[in-house]
């Protein structure tokens, strides 16, 4: 594993405790509830979860466009909320982003050069003759032809638009490019060459790609983490994860995945009391101690949050995520 | 799944766009020459529409008296009815043209800061939109015909005042429809500011709903004011307005063309820009029109 | 009984649909578009065969044209469905309303949009044996409590008195699942029932299609475009792209040795949890080099074995092995020209 002696490298993108709530109709719904996460660069991470996990959230927390109702969402070291000006605009310059729905990702009022060139455009000011040749250039790195610049988005396809959008998110040369089901809402036989594109690019650039799809995250992430209603429940390396799970609901993740006529053990749907494990109603190693949340352990390089695995050791806090020097810090 | 195949370009109504379907073109063509009759009513209209030859009242249409030929027939006051419609077009379109105008850009503004206004502001203001829209028009018209004499002003601020809440509801819901999109969200991470959302997306994106519905209430418009000359707030006579003669000719039924007349122009013209607004809605969305 | 019955009962096929054709219009100058070309299969009485095909190869338009639900500018122009001995396509329309619901039932992929909002669990779930007159309303109660346990509700009566939005998705579609055989069905359309759900209650769903089919004798067409479903559901496959059978036979034998270059094609592209190093790529089928309508095979522009034939003919249908058929003028392993 790692050498203790070499500091892993700053986080890029990293959230401490966060948290995200919900007032819908008079009901309060934690979509995120206390998510530790770092985003390291070189190792690209896949956060695979179900409805009601709190991913989508989670993503548009990492992306700025949600704000978090506790705890901070960190851009190199600095928190989110607070970040001058100069900030923002590296923020945004290297974060970037591709959404579900080729559809919808597109203004259909603007042509696709203006699209395609926006991320650049904000960071580089460039005119609009520049921006022209920016865009026939980003078309054909994803192997579109030049003239699709002048096109509407309706007149590409799904698998063409989806396309336009990874050209899109990394023209501004991007250290992080967060998707959210990049391939979901595809042809199956449009999945490969749209997966093999990004996979191309992973040398330049850090992934977080939420997903439903594990087969997905198993291409283009190293790291898994796994969401269950608003928390993570086991974090570590994919193929560690997928070959040998240790959290009940990563198992049956991996379970039905593998087989599709796999039955879950328990069959509710009501949700768990606010302090306990959200998971405590369909885990079939349901403890009493299970009515209080467990904290995250360090189970054979996977982070875990199950009382099936007492406290051993807390997992290490990396550098950058340390309070500054000045507080106190409990040893 | 989204099919991954591409709306085929052929088939796309941006190829479409010069052409006009059949009533689409007698539309245009009818509002052109209403503008056009209306701006040159001097040259256009065959006779001074005040001038009264007692000997030649309620002629049919078609008969010719003392002054001439009278198309359309005359009033109880003989006066050409054909010259009196041509002349009415003034005040008419004057109308309607400031009230849609300051309705609308009333209604938009108003519209986009409540879209883009955080919750309680934005409920503040619809909130003030729905009381305007509960006055009953009549009531307002009323009132301000008895504030400032009835006439041209009354009438547009009558007409203003009803309408601009509708444009506001309209470009707040289709601000709220933008905001809200994956697009949008897409342009905040690439780093757009507020005020470039609004100039390169929002307000492009708001403006096709925006431009129909300022065409349709030309339409509405057209009814409105000549309802409110109808009822005598507001042009006056003698001033020759469609709305007013309709109210004349109520009184001399068996002159039917005294009412006929003017009541036709009336409708064609709305059913004209009616017809307008729709053909421009189908053209300014691109994705509109095909299956 | 009746000829007809005896006929369709000695052959034991439920339905036998041949040369089916249907084309859609898109307006009335437009050229009308094929979007199913002659395509032939059989069900025999507990079959479960699955059409596997991506949007547009016209797999879900066979389930509705089975129904004859098809929307109004689609037609069915060429071909047969016939459905325990009776033929679908020239059946009257009251004939037609007393198959549907009874004889034959339809899991679609969205089960919020299934079911109507404002009317309660139990009515809907019950109304098509009341509406066939299998069941009054005081024997459809009954009825609908010990369904909704053998659907695997554990309390049916709560549910009874439910309305759709205060059910998960989950719970609807089983739901759905039930009122497709509440009237113990010869024939189980499923179009994409699994598409719409967590992958955690794909599991449960399928069984229950497969638990409730052996309890009423019924046999399933089951549509989806996912490959590890129709691996593990059914016994039959048809692998459809652009509106042709490209390939057909036992489940094990398309999956597992296709013939057809695109069954090849899509098998070897489709991301899966197989061992994997960084490096590794998956295998890719080119986009469409021009879309357009041809008289040849619909794989043609993207095909690894293409020849200059397959343009311009459709290649017949060929039995590889008994029962397993495929269509394409050169099957060969990859990249002969």
């Amino acid at each position: 594993m790692t050498d203790p002696a070499i500091p892993p490298p700053a986080p890029i993108l990293a959230t401490v405790d966060v948290a995200k709530n919900f007032a819908t109709g008079g009901q309060t719904t934690r979509a995120v509830a206390g998510v530790d996460f770092e985003l390291v660069p070189g190792r690209s991470a896949g956060i695979a979860g179900e409805s009601g996990s709190g991913k989508t959230t989670l993503l548009r927390l990492l992306l700025g466009i949600e704000r978090p109702t506790s705890g901070a969402v960190q851009f190199r070291g600095h928190d989110l909320a607070s970040i001058d000006r100069a900030g923002r605009r590296e923020y945004r310059r290297n974060v970037q982003a591709v959404f579900q729905d080729p559809g919808a990702s597109f203004d259909p009022r603007s042509r696709i050069w203006r699209t395609i060139t926006e991320p650049v455009w904000m960071a580089s000011g460039l005119s609009r003759k520049q921006r022209k040749a920016a865009a026939a250039d980003l078309l054909r790195s994803v192997d579109l032809p030049g003239r699709f610049a002048t096109r509407h988005p309706h007149e590409l396809s799904g698998g063409e638009r989806q396309r336009v959008a990874i050209a899109r998110a990394l023209s501004s040369h991007p250290a992080v490019v967060v998707l959210d089901e990049p391939v979901t809402a595809l042809d199956v036989s449009v999945r490969g060459s749209i997966i093999n594109l990004l996979l191309d690019r992973a040398g330049a650039v850090t992934y977080v790609v939420v997903s439903h799809d594990l087969t997905v995250i198993h291409h283009l992430a190293d790291d898994l983490l796994i969401m269950f209603k608003g928390i993570v429940v086991e974090r570590g390396p994919t193929r560690d994860l997928l070959e040998s799970p240790k959290h009940p609901y990563t198992q049956l993740l991996v379970s039905s995945v593998a087989n599709p006529l796999y039955q879950p053990p328990i069959d509710r749907d009501d949700p768990a009391p606010i302090e306990a494990c959200p998971y405590l109603h369909r885990c079939p190693e349901a403890m009493p101690v299970c009515s209080t949340l467990p904290g995250p352990t360090n189970v054979d390089g996977h982070t875990v949050r199950c009382h099936l695995y007492p406290d051993t050791e807390p997992p290490p806090v990396p550098v950058s995520v340390r309070p500054p020097s000045n507080l106190e810090v409990s040893p | 799944m989204i099919p991954d195949v591409a709306v085929p370009t052929v088939d796309h109504p941006s190829r479409r766009r010069f052409a006009i379907s059949p009533s689409a073109a007698v539309a245009l063509a009818w509002v052109v020459i209403i503008l056009i009759a209306g701006i040159a009513a001097p040259l256009v209209a065959p006779m001074d529409p005040n001038k009264q030859v007692l000997q030649d009242t309620l002629l049919p249409p078609g008969s010719v008296g003392r002054a001439g030929r009278h198309l359309l027939g005359t009033d109880e006051l003989g006066r050409d009815i054909a010259s009196r419609l041509v002349y009415g077009i003034r005040p008419l379109l004057i109308v309607i043209t400031l009230s849609v105008a300051i309705a609308s850009l009333i209604g938009l503004l108003y519209g986009l800061i409540a879209g883009t206004s955080p919750r309680p502001g934005e409920a503040t203001m619809m909130r003030i939109a729905d009381i305007q829209l509960s006055i009953p028009p009549i009531v307002l018209a009323v009132l301000l015909a008895v504030v400032l004499a009835p006439g041209v002003k009354s009438s547009v601020i009558a007409i203003a005042l009803v309408t601009w809440p509708q444009y506001a509801r309209v470009v707040r819901a289709e601000t709220l429809r933008v905001k809200t999109s994956d697009y949008l969200a897409l342009s905040r991470v690439a780093g757009l500011g507020p005020l470039r959302s609004l100039r390169d997306h929002i307000v492009p994106n708001v403006m096709n709903t925006f431009i129909v519905l300022c065409s349709l209430n030309l339409s509405v418009a057209i009814i409105f004011e000549s309802a409110l000359s109808f009822l005598g707030l507001g042009v006056q006579p003698p001033t020759p307005d469609w709305g007013n003669m309709l109210a004349e000719g109520t009184q001399y039924l068996d002159s039917w063309w005294m009412v006929v007349m003017p009541g036709i122009a009336i409708s064609l013209l709305a059913l004209a820009f009616n017809r307008l607004g729709d053909d421009l809605r189908d053209r300014l969305d691109p994705r509109f029109g095909t299956p | 009984m009746s000829p007809r019955t005896r006929a369709a009962e000695a052959t034991d096929i439920v339905l036998a649909v041949s040369g089916l054709t249907i084309e859609a219009r898109s307006g009335p100058k437009a050229p009308p578009k094929r979007i199913v070309e002659d395509v032939s299969f059989e069900m025999r009485r507990g079959d479960v065969t699955a059409i596997v095909g991506e949007s547009g190869s016209g797999k879900s338009t066979i389930c509705l044209a089975i129904l004859r639900i098809l929307a109004a500018n689609v037609d069915i122009v060429g071909g047969s469905i016939v459905f325990e001995g009776e033929d679908l396509t020239k059946m009257s329309e009251n004939r037609l309303r007393a198959i549907r619901g009874q004889r034959i039932g339809i899991v679609l992929q969205d089960p919020l949009s299934s079911l109507d909002p404002v009317r309660k669990i139990g009515i809907q779930l019950t109304e098509s044996r009341r509406l066939h007159g299998i069941d009054n309303r005081k024997s459809a109660q009954v009825w609908a409590t010990q369904n909704l346990a053998s659907l695997g509700f554990a309390d049916p009566q709560a549910i009874l008195k439910s309305y759709p939005l205060m059910l998960s998705g989950g719970m609807r579609q089983r739901v759905c699942v039930g009122i497709a055989y509440s009237a113990g069905p010869s024939l189980l359309l499923a179009d994409e029932p699994t598409t719409a759900l967590d992958v955690s209650l794909q599991g449960r769903l399928l069984r229950l299609i497969l638990e409730q089919k052996e309890k009423y004798g019924t046999s399933v067409l089951l549509v989806s475009h996912d490959l590890a479903v129709v691996r593990n559901v059914a016994d039959r496959v048809i692998v459809m792209y652009g509106g042709r059978a490209l390939e057909a036979g036992p489940v094990a034998a398309v999956l597992g040795d296709p013939v057809s270059p695109y069954t090849r094609a899509l098998m070897a592209t489709v991301p899966t949890l197989a061992p994997r190093v960084r490096t590794d790529r998956l295998a890719t089928i080119p986009l469409a080099a021009n879309a357009g309508v041809s008289d040849g095979c619909p794989f043609s522009g993207r095909c690894s074995n293409e020849q200059p034939r397959c343009r311009k003919e459709m290649p017949p249908t060929v039995e590889h092995a008994p029962g397993h058929f495929y269509a394409c003028w050169n099957p060969g392993e990859g990249g002969e020209a």
